[in-house]
């Protein structure tokens, strides 16, 4: 099994959001917001299972926006999703982020 | 100490030619990382002072250095606060240099050239005045010099019952030395400062102390015609605050850096010790440490040992000397191992819980922040650089400043765009452009202009911790009473009082005593009407309910009777407070608080507010008398002790004597009914045809006055609690009176030996009281 953190960033406003990989749900928050004195919202660790490929989901039901990136461990183990206006911006990254 | 050393810079200059100097100095850095650099050890012992001092033009040096040879002498600082109150003027007619003379900063010798004197000298005219309206304040802060200038004049006005406004206006120099900007940011009352444009004119001797530093600021434009106003400097700061510190027991506390403890910084930093006090102190925020630093045990945190939100909201409330919910211009700030979200986590402002939010904040020392990169060679100076940024950080969110990428979400207090690119304390080091590196080549240990701008020049309440809320007007005032209050200063002491427990029955009068005493150490001279008529302002409040002005029934027009008051000497009045000619101020059961001023000796002096609550109607029989209480001419007949001629108020309170025996406001009918009949009185008479008036004379009915007197003052005490000292006093001469006009001296002597004796163990001054005891006998 492989663990991954998503990170759920700057942008959310009491938004509904998902995180599914290959269909099954992971995750289901409601009423997520940002604090913008770090700039986060929340933080997830999710498992997948070792064989892949596993394209991690999220998903913003009331916005009607879903954004996939397909999850590789050497790439990183830390996604960090961004809302770009109603857009989730998906970026990875092989360190954590820091936030202060 | 050690050798002399002194860096200067000019800020401006500094980041304008940032880039490529340090670019070079970044690659060196990076360069040697890896091959151990040979740096040499800051001194972190170096406690010089930092001296912020002025150059032409906005641009900004910071000497840091041991004092200062004697020639040359540091330029002269201007900026900071400066506060216009009522009466400042007249004073002594300093000749005094310009600020354009003077070079605005630089030794006017300087250029070999000596100033131009130039007499400047506040006026006492119109001018000096206008700011002084009655109950009014105004405060300029000027941010023109000094460290990171951001060329910004702004202010604050007061007014005791026209609310305030703070207005902020972006300034350039002009050839002339004057700063002149449109004004382009109001909060508050338009009105107050309507005018567009302001120029102000620094005037004072540059060796003279700041406090003989004046501004002289002109508004102009607009549709309001041109004004000057005077200001005297007050504080170099532009805001006070209070820090305190708690280091959790598992935990490490970092409240001091060196910036050239590292050897990736500019040129420009200073080379000493910043504490956060002093790091945020040169940059015009004046920090006290509240003297309740603690420790806090682990075991607050839990079985896990890391902290949540609310666990640090705990400690807080816990562990704070200064905690309470609500505004005030303190932090708290907490150094903690780990945070539940674990190492991610360099410190928060945690505080966005409750009414009052932005009062803490927390640290944590075993996060990302305490792991240097790998080969780095300074790791102990960066890691310690890295804490004192994050607490410098954190704290920067309790005064409601963002992240510099985020200023314009929200609700910012005015248009921003986000600042990716700060070299600020509110942008995170590894989120700039060029990475961390690079941003600690180039960071001088400040804020952004906009965020400086927003530190020294926002309405107070955007900025102070525990007001606004987090995030909101990136940015509760105090009221303009509280306002003016914190800005009057002088010999003179007002205080609202009664001499009983503030609580009322329903459809009592209250009499509240007005003193104003000389608190100095020398003798002032007031007028001696300074209580009556237009010198005293009042507001009554009820709770929930906006605040209503009271105003005198009678006003005084007359030339100022001068009388000294000497040291601890005092002058008293009586105020009718539950109506005015707008009104019955004080009716409704419920709590009320009322606020006074009162100009007298060339200041003004304000009351700390006197809290009054009113009963419930005890009885059906007092509510169904309200209707007829509560009328203007019962409110004119109690106010003034009694009349002859408003027959309709005086048959109501005879109802009241009749309905309500037992209550206190028939011990006011029985006095208004009875004071009038001790002695004999004119009243003006119409002719029966309507046209014409005649003086007639009205007897003195001595029987009847005694009798109502005498009910009225029959518990002495109890009457003082309600009538008030004076009012009761004045009651106690005309029942005596009376009683002598009886020949009835027995029960005068009785009477009067009865109210002096009472009157003396209430306190009452004691030439008073013989003044009472005397009035008898001579009778």
């Amino acid at each position: 099994m492989q663990k991954f953190s998503v990170y759920l960033e700057n942008g959310f406003d009491h938004d509904h959001v998902t995180l599914a990989v290959d269909d099954q749900l992971l995750a289901d928050q409601s009423d997520l917001s940002t604090r913008y004195q770090i700039g986060l919202a929340h933080k997830v660790d999710i498992t997948v299972p070792d064989a892949g490929p596993n394209v991690l989901r999220v998903g913003l039901p009331d916005r009607g926006r879903t954004a996939e990136v397909a999850l590789d461990a050497a790439s990183g183990r830390h996604i960090r999703v961004n809302l770009v206006g109603d857009e989730p911006v998906i970026d990875v990254d092989p360190d954590p982020p820091r936030f202060a | 100490m050690p050798s002399s050393r002194t860096t200067t810079h000019s800020a401006t200059q500094t980041r304008d030619d940032a880039d490529a100097g340090s670019a070079a100095a970044l690659q060196h850095y990076r360069s040697s990382r890896d091959s151990h650099a040979e740096v040499s050890a800051a001194d972190d012992d170096i406690a010089w002072d930092i001296m912020p001092v002025a150059a032409k033009s906005g641009s900004a040096t910071e000497a840091v250095t041991p004092p200062a040879p004697a020639f040359p002498f540091p330029p002269v600082r201007w900026s900071g606060i400066y506060r216009h109150s009522p009466f400042v003027w007249p004073l002594p007619p300093l000749p005094t240099v310009s600020a354009e003379a003077a070079g605005n900063g630089h030794h006017p010798d300087a250029s070999g050239i000596g100033p131009t004197p130039t007499v400047a000298t506040p006026p006492s005219g119109e001018h000096a005045t206008e700011a002084g309206f009655p109950f009014r304040s105004e405060e300029l802060r000027v941010d023109v010099d000094g460290l990171f200038p951001t060329m910004t004049v702004s202010g604050t006005v007061s007014g005791l019952f026209t609310g305030r406004l703070t207005w902020i206006a972006r300034v350039t120099r002009q050839p002339d030395g004057v700063y002149a900007g449109p004004i382009t940011y109001r909060d508050g009352i338009v009105a107050l400062r309507p005018q567009a444009n302001v120029s102000v004119t620094l005037h004072g001797l540059p060796f003279g102390p700041p406090s003989l530093h004046f501004a002289e600021a002109r508004f102009s434009g607009g549709p309001a015609p041109d004004v000057v106003v005077w200001y005297r400097f007050a504080q170099a700061n532009f805001r006070d605050v209070a820090f305190e510190y708690d280091t959790v027991s598992d935990a490490t506390s970092v409240t001091t850096y060196n910036p050239t403890s590292h050897p990736n910084h500019p040129p420009s930093v200073p080379n000493t010790t910043l504490s956060l006090e002093s790091a945020y102190a040169r940059l015009g925020i004046r920090v006290t440490r509240t003297g309740g630093d603690s420790i806090v045990p682990i075991a607050e945190a839990g079985a896990n040992t890391t902290w949540s939100d609310q666990e640090m909201h705990d400690a807080m409330e816990a562990h704070w000397s200064r905690w309470m919910d609500a505004p005030q211009w303190a932090v708290w700030v907490l150094f903690a191992r780990m945070h539940d979200m674990g190492p991610s986590l360099g410190g928060i402002m945690f505080d966005d819980i409750g009414p009052a939010q932005r009062q803490g904040c927390a640290i944590f020392s075993d996060s990302f922040i305490s792991q240097a990169p790998a080969g780095e060679a300074n790791p102990g100076p960066w890691v310690q650089r890295m804490k004192f940024w994050t607490a410098a950080h954190e704290i920067g969110h309790t005064f409601n400043l963002a992240h510099s990428w985020q200023e314009s979400l929200g609700t910012p207090w005015i248009p921003l765009l986000d600042e990716p690119a700060a070299l600020s304390y509110m942008n995170y080091p590894y989120r700039y452009p060029a990475g961390l590196d690079a941003f600690f080549s180039l960071f001088e240990f400040t804020f952004s202009t906009n965020e400086l701008l927003f530190l020294r020049h926002a309405p107070e309440r955007f900025v102070e911790q525990g007001a606004e809320l987090w995030f909101v007007n990136h940015g509760f005032e105090d009221d303009a009473f509280e306002q003016v209050r914190k800005n009057s200063s002088g010999p003179l002491e007002l205080a609202a009082r009664v001499h009983r427990a503030p609580r009322y029955e329903f459809l009592e009068p209250v009499v509240m005593e007005l003193r104003l005493k000389n608190t100095s150490s020398t003798a002032c001279t007031i007028d001696a009407n300074a209580l009556a008529g237009n010198g005293v302002a009042i507001v009554v409040q009820k709770e929930g309910a906006p605040p209503r002005r009271w105003l005198p029934f009678k006003g005084i027009c007359a030339a100022p009777q001068p009388k000294v008051l000497q040291p601890g000497e005092a002058i008293y009045a009586p105020v009718f407070l539950s109506a005015s000619t707008s009104g019955w101020l004080v009716s409704d059961p419920g709590t009320y608080r009322i606020y006074a001023a009162a100009q007298a000796g060339g200041s003004m002096a304000l009351s700390a507010p006197l809290q009054i609550t009113v009963d419930r109607p005890a009885s059906s029989e007092a509510e169904q008398m309200a209707g007829d209480v509560f009328t203007r001419q019962v409110a004119h007949t109690l106010a003034f002790g009694g009349s002859r001629v408003l027959t309709g108020a005086n048959d109501t309170l005879r109802e009241v004597i009749g309905r309500l025996p037992s209550s206190r406001l028939a011990t006011h009918a029985r006095a208004a009914l009875g004071a009038p009949l001790a002695e004999a009185g004119k009243v003006l008479v119409l002719a029966p045809s309507g046209e014409g008036e005649t003086i007639a004379l009205r007897d003195a009915r001595p029987q009847e006055a005694s009798t109502l007197l005498g009910e009225s003052l029959g518990d002495f005490s109890a009457a003082a609690d309600s009538l008030g000292h004076i009012g009761v006093t004045s009651y106690a001469r005309k029942l005596a009176t009376a009683l002598g006009e009886e020949g009835n001296t027995e029960a005068q002597r009785a009477f009067v030996s009865n109210a002096a004796d009472t009157l003396a163990s209430r306190g009452v001054l004691p030439e008073v009281v013989q003044d009472l005891q005397q009035s008898a006998s001579s009778d």
